[in-house]
């Protein structure tokens, strides 16, 4: 008779339930039989109740209310949410893109992938002047990254994402966009802004303004309450020779892949 | 594009689970306490894609994947019993809020846990503190079922060893 081998961590699954109604039976019939893997069964059956009978942990108190109340973690909070309201409004400029085009990358999947990969945020790198950038060959740095400066900006596929205090601009290439399939929001003359911007007025999204310059559609974006007219204002015409230059002062060396003018 | 979470909803309504499975990753208030933070950032910048399903295992998920970029970028000493005892002491003690969690934890199990190999101690609590099946802890984990069954089990041996004795 061959002695049939211990069933070792199918002892595991079995309690678990894991295993299939075959499998079961078959360790089933091997217990009646063995001792030893019976008594192995036994013991893993109750240390496998000590871990789930294990209570709770409670977090020192005020934990969570200390963690919000951090300066750090607010200005941290307050920039990755507006971050996140870009990235969700660049999914939406994602539909209106013309796939067809050679020359346009549809920027819904790269976008989507760039900010959810646990790894790029991994791949900031801190430049002088404060700018972090992506760069996928970069040494992980500290959590201090994710503070995000006055002014910031972030590569997304197609364009270029500038985070000026509380509210975001995304500068797209004004090809890749067709203001018709724009929804939830009327196009209106606004005070020193170039042309005629393109306003949301749907209260159930992030509010937004668009408006073009050169050969840059800009997407101004911020916080429920923000003044978007005043942002679009200081943001200013990307076709202007002083908006390129404030902006390459600002963020350095990741608008050299981008030719504002 | 499904919302991510505010902070807060985590924080009121999973507050205590996401700090259990952290305390438990970790070992250690000190660094249970970086790596919920480090959770909450993810789950704000909405690094991690938010599936409508279990926001328990969606949040042991993050936190896994957080607790292995640490490891990674740490190579973290391997953890032993009495090293975190001393940085506490050379720190000057837990605080009163840490001296009040801890004592809600005799916590024998917690003990033989945090003496396990990360990845045994991973596989054991996202199982038995989490609740994910074998499936889960695989995707998780990105380690085939039979490694995360052979971890789970492994663990509970090594687990059981340290308890008797």
């Amino acid at each position: 008779v061959t002695e049939q081998p211990h069933l070792g961590e199918l002892l595991s699954a079995h309690l678990d339930g894991e295993l299939s109604a075959d499998e079961a039976a078959t360790v089933e019939a091997h217990l009646a039989d063995c001792d030893a893997c019976r008594a192995e069964l036994d013991a893993t059956r109750v240390v496998r109740e000590k871990v789930r009978a294990a209570p709770a942990v409670d977090p020192p108190v005020g934990f969570y209310e200390r963690l919000v109340r951090t300066r750090r973690w607010s200005r941290t909070q307050a920039a990755a949410s507006v971050v996140a309201i870009a990235a969700a409004w660049i999914l939406v400029l994602g539909f209106v893109v013309d796939p067809g085009r050679s020359t346009v990358k549809p920027p819904v999947d790269e976008t989507r992938v760039l900010l959810s990969r646990s790894d790029v945020a991994d791949s900031f790198v801190v430049q002088p002047a404060g700018l972090h950038r992506v760069d996928p060959n970069a040494t992980p740095l500290p959590k201090s990254v994710l503070e995000l400066p006055r002014s910031s900006a972030f590569e997304v596929n197609g364009g270029l994402l500038v985070v000026f205090g509380s509210h975001v601009a995304v500068f797209i290439r004004q090809a890749d966009v067709d203001w018709s399939t724009l929804h939830g929001g009327l196009r209106k003359p606004v005070a020193g802004v170039n042309g005629t911007p393109w306003e949301s007025t749907d209260t159930n999204v992030t509010p937004a303004l668009v408006y073009q310059g050169g050969d840059w559609t800009v997407m101004v974006l911020g916080p429920e309450g923000t003044d978007l007219e005043q942002a679009a204002r200081e943001i200013g015409d990307p076709a202007t020779q002083s908006f390129i230059d404030r902006v390459r002062d600002a963020c350095g060396s990741v608008m050299d892949g981008f030719s504002l003018r | 594009v499904t919302e991510p979470p505010t902070w807060d909803q985590v924080a009121r309504e999973h507050g205590r689970f996401l700090y259990t499975v952290a305390y438990r990753l970790t070992g250690n208030h000190d660094d249970a306490q970086d790596l919920v933070q480090e959770v909450l950032v993810r789950v704000q910048r909405g690094l991690a894609t938010y599936q409508p399903g279990s926001m328990e295992g969606w949040l042991s998920r993050i936190a896994t994947n957080a607790f292995l970029d640490d490891v990674r970028r740490r190579k973290r000493r391997p953890l032993d019993l009495v090293g975190n005892d001393i940085e506490r002491v050379a720190t000057g003690g837990p605080s009163a809020d840490e001296a009040l969690a801890l004592e809600q934890l005799p916590d024998d199990v917690h003990a033989a846990l945090r003496g396990l190999p990360d990845e045994y101690r991973i596989a054991v609590v996202l199982c038995d503190v989490v609740g994910l099946n074998y499936a889960e802890i695989a995707e998780a984990t990105s380690a085939p079922i039979g490694t995360v069954r052979s971890r789970i089990h492994r663990g509970r041996g090594l687990l059981r060893e340290v308890l008797a004795s």
